[in-house]
């Protein structure tokens, strides 16, 4: 019969009772597993059988249901309580988010052992809710549920004792190995030579007796000193002054303190989308780089008599927008978005320019790209733009892009990678214009280049396409002629 | 702002429109579609109703707290608690209710409000615009709709009101709880609109039917193909279960024992529909909670009596 000692200090052992004498099979580290004290031919980390709560007694933690499109937390309201048992797919709690309400069925049949949260409480989509003891009847899981208990878990050890007996050799008498004393009391012996050797072990053979047993290191909670520090509290600081614009409870002032100000609904929402786009897209990105050179010359060129006919500036964006659409309508599958069974291909471009407002980020859209040229283009990004500054932005204008293109260059960004706006599959990512030294024919040329880099779900686009996607970019905003020779 | 995904052209639609007038029928009806319409061969599903007067909670609130229960009483007016969240409507024949059930993923309350404006905006001339709230209003904030929601195993609904031609007096004497401030509970709780308005405001003689039929021909162009189906009573034959499913709507149980556990004026204590403890010997630990007068320090002789004649409709 497996045993667990009850030993105030260090750990519990485990050991196997007959009659006539107790040996002691292994080392219970609590939270940690067992370390089987024999074979000591195997080093302890072999040795050591790792085990957890949810192994021992099939407790799991579940979570919520998706919620609604963007709507990121709810109320919850618990129909089961604790204790109950719940049949799979009964109703065990509802999650109501101002004025939906959704129902969190029971994802298998158990008893639930405990909420993790309070009835009413908010939770997010996602969130732990509550822990159920996986278990056939009623009756019979309420009295396994207490294998949640720590005194227990060596019940449960016995199992695996069990199983794990075969390759135990030997009947050391191996002294306890306390959990903060490193050196084992009794005397060496060699393996070999006089051993305690009981006779009715079924498993007996020649083994080890009084082979001290030293635990890994890293098992052993040992403190040290550190060898120098300073307390926190007692470093020196000089106080600087806060430069102006920064509010105070985000500046820098140099003391040693932190202040916790809660994340707005926008960026919390902003946070979710961005690690829900990152967790769904195979994302990766290309690059290229572009001479602007020729459009720079085409924009001095011609600047004046655009303004006169147009009425607004030729801007940099725009070359790039008619790019992008030429090379979408050669490339339908940087358009689409990849929907888990299904492809959809749209039949419109709707391009997402992003734009820094006072207030914020906001990314409007140009509807059916396609069919414009430059003038069309600026005149509706200056249109967009009027309406983001004047934040007169409707809901309809920011939604359903099918491409993002975000010009990280404003700010004086050189190389970077993009991240996807769901539900698209790819951004275009334009940086700073900057003189480098290339080579042109042979010969070394300062011109100004912009890195451009598109990222995309590779679930969908594969680099083939992504790459000549971007190759297309390049060269229509190159040599813009290579538009109208369909090249 | 909710970003849904575009819709794509779909090839089913089915129309289904009660003319049963009880809300507890329309509810159930629109429950049992809910958990037994088979949406592949259905594809999207619209029901359209109007029923007699009657306050309906959301699932998770107190009716004390949302209305007034005596005035709803005593002029017969239905009270009903749905199975969707949010907040407390009153509805009567000049309200248009629209359930619109999809699929979880093609659950899209904006595109269905904006829809809605729209139709109606286009036929009549007006302004509606479906706010982020999920409301939709009159350009001066006077609320006409409400909405609704409920997600449950990969599909969901959409219900919202729609004011025609109601009597808004009634509508607000109802949703006038005298127990507003006075009740301590968590609760969900209506966000009460600043002012209500409806249809025959600024459209002279328009009629529940007439909206009904414009959002019908409207639903119409959006399927390949649309079924129209009018129910006129329901029977158990033809959907199996709803006779239990509407007695469970109707049962005090559901009605007021679903009530999360609430305190009123301090004295009171109410959980799951019983008084847990009372300070107040009129209201005895252990039995059904129901107010006998608004104010719960004074109990005269006639406020017992009247309690004794309405017990009935309401406690049943």
């Amino acid at each position: 019969m497996l045993r667990i000692s009850n030993r105030l200090h260090s750990s519990r052992l485990l050991f196997r009772q007959t009659r006539n004498f107790t040996r002691r099979l292994g080392v219970i580290i609590p939270q940690r597993g067992i370390l089987l004290l024999e074979p000591q031919s195997i080093a302890p980390q072999a040795r050591f059988i790792h085990a957890s709560r949810a192994l021992f007694s099939e407790i799991v933690e579940v979570h919520g249901p998706a919620f609604a499109e963007s709507i990121s937390e709810g109320d919850i309201r618990w129909i089961k309580q604790k204790g109950d048992y719940v049949k799979e797919d009964e109703l065990v709690a509802e999650i109501e988010t101002d004025k939906t309400s959704v129902e969190v069925p029971a994802q298998f049949s158990g008893t639930i052992v405990e909420l993790l949260v309070e009835d009413g409480a908010r939770v997010t989509a996602k969130q732990k809710l509550y822990k159920l003891q996986k278990g056939g009847e009623a009756s019979s899981s309420s009295s396994s549920s207490k294998s949640a208990d720590a005194p227990t878990q060596g019940e449960k050890a016995d199992a695996k004792q069990e199983r794990t007996e075969a390759p135990i050799k030997g009947a050391p008498k191996a002294p306890e190995a306390g959990s903060s004393d490193a050196s084992p009391p009794a005397k060496q012996k060699p393996e070999s030579s006089e051993r305690v050797d009981p006779p009715e072990q079924p498993h007996a053979k020649p083994g080890a007796s009084d082979i001290p047993v030293k635990l890994p290191k890293d098992l052993i909670k040992t403190s040290k000193e550190p060898l120098s520090s300073t307390p926190v509290d007692k470093i020196q600081r000089t106080p600087i002054s806060i430069p102006k614009g920064i509010p105070a409870d985000q500046a820098i002032t140099g003391s040693r303190s932190e202040t916790r100000v809660k994340a707005n609904r926008m960026r919390q929402r902003i946070a979710q989308r961005l690690k829900d786009a990152q967790n769904t897209y195979a994302m990766l990105t290309t690059f290229n780089e572009i001479d602007m050179s020729n459009i720079m010359e085409m924009r001095t060129r011609y600047q004046k008599d655009f303004m006169k006919k147009h009425g607004i500036k030729l801007g940099l964006m725009s070359p790039f927008i008619r790019a992008s659409a030429y090379a979408m309508t050669d490339q339908p599958i940087v358009n689409a978005v990849f929907d888990e069974t299904e492809i959809v291909y749209r039949q419109f471009v709707d391009i997402s320019i992003a734009v820094a407002t006072p207030k914020g980020l906001v990314v409007p859209v140009l509807r059916n790209v396609e069919g414009m040229d430059y003038a069309k283009i600026e005149l509706s990004l200056a249109e967009l733009g009027e309406k983001a500054r004047d934040g007169k932005l409707a809901v309809e204008d920011m939604e359903g892009g099918t491409f993002t293109i975000s010009n990280g260059g404003v700010f004086g960004s050189m190389f970077g990678t993009p991240i996807i706006n769901p539900p698209q599959s790819a951004i275009l990512g334009m940086h700073g214009i900057f003189d480098r030294p290339v080579a042109i024919n042979g010969k070394v040329e300062i011109r100004p280049m912009m890195y451009i880099a598109l990222t995309y779900d590779h679930r969908l686009i594969d680099g083939r396409e992504a790459v000549t996607f971007l190759k297309k970019i390049k060269s229509s905003v190159e040599d813009p002629r290579t538009i109208l020779m369909n090249l | 702002m909710s970003k849904c995904l575009p819709s794509v052209i779909k090839s089913v639609g089915s129309i289904y429109v009660s003319s049963c007038k009880s809300i507890h029928e329309n509810l159930a009806l629109e429950e049992w579609l809910f958990r037994n319409l088979d949406l592949e061969k259905f594809g999207e599903v619209a029901l359209f109703w109007s029923n007699y007067p009657a306050v309906v909670i959301g699932r998770h609130q107190n009716p004390f707290l949302e209305a007034d229960v005596k005035f709803v009483d005593e002029n017969g007016i239905d009270f009903a608690r749905r199975h969707s969240g949010g907040g407390t409507v009153y509805h009567g024949f000049g309200n248009l209710n629209i359930s619109l059930l999809t699929t979880h993923k093609n659950h899209c309350r904006p595109r269905n409000l904006q829809w809605i404006a729209g139709v109606i905006n286009k036929n009549l001339g007006l302004n509606l615009i479906a706010t982020k709230r999920d409301d939709i209003i009159f350009p001066d904030e006077r609320k006409v709709s409400g909405t609704a929601a409920r997600i449950a195993r990969g599909r969901a609904y959409h219900h919202l009101t729609l004011l025609i031609n109601e009597d808004l007096d009634i509508l607000r004497q109802s949703l006038n709880s005298p127990f507003k401030n006075r009740i301590t509970t968590n609760a969900t709780q209506s966000v009460p609109a600043k002012h209500v308005g409806q249809i025959s405001q600024e459209v002279e003689g328009i009629t529940v039917d007439e909206v009904k039929n414009l959002l019908i021909d409207s639903f119409k162009t959006q399927f390949e193909r649309t079924t129209v189906t009018n129910i006129n009573s329901l029977s158990d034959i033809s959907f199996p279960g709803i006779n239990k499913t509407q007695e469970e709507l109707l049962s005090w149980e559901w009605r007021f024992a679903k009530t999360p556990r609430f305190i009123l004026d301090n004295i009171i204590q109410v959980e799951n529909g019983l008084i847990k403890e009372s300070s107040n010997s009129k209201y005895i630990v252990g039995s059904k909670f129901y107010p006998i007068s608004n104010d719960i320090f004074h109990h005269e002789q006639e406020h017992q009596q009247q309690k004794s004649n309405k017990t009935g409709h309401l406690l049943s």
